[in-house]
């Protein structure tokens, strides 16, 4: 009697867990991920988010990824609320949450290595989990869309003196960048992402600042070879595709778990962004003397301080652990001792 | 029994290849001018594949490594490619279906990555032929796309009996680029073939093309930033071509509007190009020359057709031309509205439910015979 009634319990148990986990799963609602690929569908993001949106239907939530080759409308549908997510670079969701934005801070992480060490440790610590909500907004990943490198119509302007008076392009919505080119004294031409190809190789700029997937499609090379150009190899900024959510549109455990799950996926993304790189034929590429490393290194931090202290774009805690996985890396930079950030 | 699979006769193939035998130039006229000109007139994108991935090794091997039938092989390359793009589409509605599927059955999950694998692989392996065939166009005029001095476009001398050919290169490279990147890359098409591919466009006239180049060029305008001319909208100019073109009987720069509007996954321009589309067949007939490119356009619309339909429903265009979105739209209104008929069941005509009381036993009436069943149907 005991067992048939144990039987009974067990089977009960168990057809109450399928029924409910089938009527969770059938009561699973579409969600959107308005994503920004400028190679729409056929992009290489696309696809990575396309992939991540089937480990998201494996936890019970229906992700459909919808492609954008224009980063301020998906933006803009993201806010207008016709998407419960969106996928776009780190300064343009700065308006949202200015800390995981922060990760994009000008030379705050030199190599492609402290951004993943970074990006790991953001989807690892709780504490990190709460700094990353603000309001109903969540960041759940990070993928690298390339290191910003200095594309200059001449090459000899390599020093920091250099830059001043020439005209860069700069785009109208990055703070960062306008505070940086006023530092240097030179010239702020304000440009899109779609005046920037064509500004460059026709002269109208001197200079401009793209990551390496840009160089094809904007056939960059025409600006640089006009007059002797180069490409300054001392990484300006990290720029990062960043995933945004609505939270109160997914189960509670999902953020969490989608950050370690794209965590995962950086390595997908960064051998995009090196392939990119290595596609760029060496002769452009100019290379710092270490000896004057240490003046773009002081540039870098002064604006890093401006933009924190005066401007407000800034998140200092983001600052102060950017600046603690350098010094981990290198305790002999000078920074290390003083702790300003 | 099954009968034996069909071949050329021997002698014919021998005569063939014997008179084009180590003369790259005959082959790719005997190619052009009899091969495509025929292939072209014939609505049958089977048969064009098949004929493409017959002819691409035997054209080749006709003539000396050094000697190639380069515009033969833009031609085979290219038609064999189209083998392949049912194989993305299929492997693309998979994917759409389980998707659709995904909230009821969690075991559509191994379908979904299942689709997405078949999908990637498809694409790279069409990518590789119609890489093949850019490549053998630019062997055959050299590179593409160059600028002078002055920035303007650099066009190499073109034969007008060539410039199909040249069209089917260009086509092949914008499509080499597409189904790479949807690959995963595995080729690395450089990203700068499109902006050489919207200067190349314009060597060849776009009337006589139905407009074709024009849609190419304005559909790299769209999907690079900034790399058409100032004050021009690119999907305004995209759609002038398509509907220009469409005038013409051959819709190819229709449905290049729907492959650049979808890849930039602009539904709602995707929608508006198919509508137009199913329009422009009912209003204008194909012209029988170009009855196979008018074919493949209708493919490709239908295709995205199939795939707004999938999403939404579960299964792929019944009626082309019509929209999932119409038919929520409809459903939403009362049928009398959508309809403009007078709706037989608006007013209840019952004071309360009539099937709610047992009915009352009905009087006797006499008995009638009862009807004859029908009797059973004979078995064959």
């Amino acid at each position: 009697m005991v067992r048939s009634f144990l039987k009974r319990s067990l089977h009960l148990a168990l057809g109450l867990t399928a029924g409910l986990v089938f009527s969770a799963s059938a009561q699973a609602e579409s969600r959107v991920l308005c994503a920004y690929d400028p190679g729409g569908k056929s992009g290489d993001y696309y696809a990575i988010l396309e992939d991540f949106s089937i480990w998201a239907g494996a936890q019970g939530v229906d992700l459909t990824v919808r492609a954008y080759t224009d980063e301020e409308t998906a933006t803009k549908d993201y806010e207008a609320g016709q998407c419960d997510g969106v996928v776009a670079t780190g300064v343009r969701l700065q308006r949202f949450n200015r800390f995981p934005s922060t990760i994009e801070a000008i030379g705050a992480l030199p190599d492609y290595a402290l951004l993943q060490q970074m990006v790991n440790t953001l989807a690892n610590y709780e504490s990190a989990a709460k700094k990353l909500r603000s309001g109903d907004h969540e960041t759940i990943g990070f993928l690298p869309a390339g290191a910003v490198y200095l594309f200059v119509r001449d090459r000899s302007k390599d020093t920091t003196g250099e830059l001043a008076g020439i005209r860069i392009a700069t785009m109208d919505y990055d703070k960062a960048s306008m505070v940086m080119v006023d530092r240097v004294g030179s010239i702020v031409v304000p440009a899109d992402l779609g005046s920037i190809g064509p500004k460059f190789n026709n002269g109208d700029v001197d200079a401009c600042y793209v990551s390496a997937p840009a160089f094809r499609p904007f056939e960059l090379w025409r600006g640089l070879d006009a007059a002797g150009g180069g490409i300054l190899r001392a990484p300006l900024a990290q720029a990062t595709l960043q995933v945004m959510i609505r939270p109160s549109r997914f189960p509670e455990s999902f953020p969490a778990a989608a950050r370690k799950d794209l965590a995962g996926r950086f390595d997908t993304a960064l051998a995009l962004v090196k392939k990119a790189e290595a596609d760029i034929p060496s002769k452009y590429w100019v290379d710092i003397p270490a000896d004057r490393l240490g003046e773009w290194e002081e540039l870098f931090q002064a604006v890093r301080l401006k933009l924190r202290d005066d401007v407000g774009a800034y998140d200092g805690m983001m600052l102060g652990v950017m600046r603690k996985l350098r010094c981990s890396a290198d305790a002999s930079r000078s920074e290390c001792a003083e702790q300003k950030e | 029994m099954a009968s034996p699979p069909t071949s050329p006769r021997p002698a014919a193939v021998l005569l063939l290849a014997g008179g084009l035998l180590g003369c790259g130039p005959k082959v790719d006229r005997f190619t052009v001018d009899r091969v495509l000109a025929r292939g072209l007139a014939v609505p049958d994108l089977g048969m064009v594949c098949g004929v493409g991935q017959s002819l691409a090794h035997p054209l080749a091997a006709l003539t000396a490594a050094d000697n190639p039938p380069k515009r033969a092989m833009v031609v085979a390359e290219v038609s064999a490619a189209l083998c392949h793009e049912p194989d993305v589409w299929e492997a693309e509605l998979a994917g759409a279906r389980a998707r659709h599927h995904l909230p009821l059955d969690g075991g559509r999950i191994e379908e979904l990555r299942d689709a997405r694998i078949r999908e990637k692989r498809a694409h790279t392996l069409a990518a590789r032929r119609f890489l093949r065939g850019f490549e053998s166009m630019e062997a055959a005029w050299g590179p593409i796309g160059e600028v002078s001095g002055d920035a303007a476009p650099v066009c190499p001398r073109i034969a007008e009996k060539d410039e199909i050919v040249y069209l089917l290169g260009l086509f092949g490279g914008l499509n080499a680029l597409l189904h790479d990147r949807a690959g995963g890359g595995e080729l690395g098409v450089p990203l700068d073939l499109l902006p050489r591919i919207a200067r190349a466009t314009t060597c060849l006239d776009d009337d006589r093309w139905w407009q074709v180049p024009a849609a190419f060029r304005s559909g790299v305008w769209a999907t690079i930033p900034g790399s058409g001319p100032d004050g021009i909208d690119p999907w305004a100019a995209l759609d002038d071509a398509a509907s220009a073109g469409a005038a013409q009987g051959v819709r190819l720069a229709r449905a290049v509007q729907v492959l650049i509007a979808g890849n930039a996954d602009r539904v709602d321009l995707v929608e508006k190009a198919i509508v137009a589309h199913a329009q422009s067949l009912s209003e204008t007939s194909i012209d029988p020359r170009w009855a196979l490119l008018d074919t493949y356009a209708l493919y490709v619309s239908r295709h995205h057709s199939d795939l707004l339909w999938t999403e939404a429903e579960g299964l792929r265009t019944a009626d082309f031309g019509v929209l999932p979105s119409q038919l929520s739209e409809e459903s939403s209104g009362s049928p009398a509205e959508s309809s403009g008929q007078a709706d037989p069941f608006a007013a209840d005509p019952f004071a309360a439910d009539p099937f709610a009381a047992e009915p009352a036993e009905p009087p006797e009436a006499p008995s009638a015979p009862p009807a004859e069943e029908p009797p059973p149907a004979e078995e064959q």
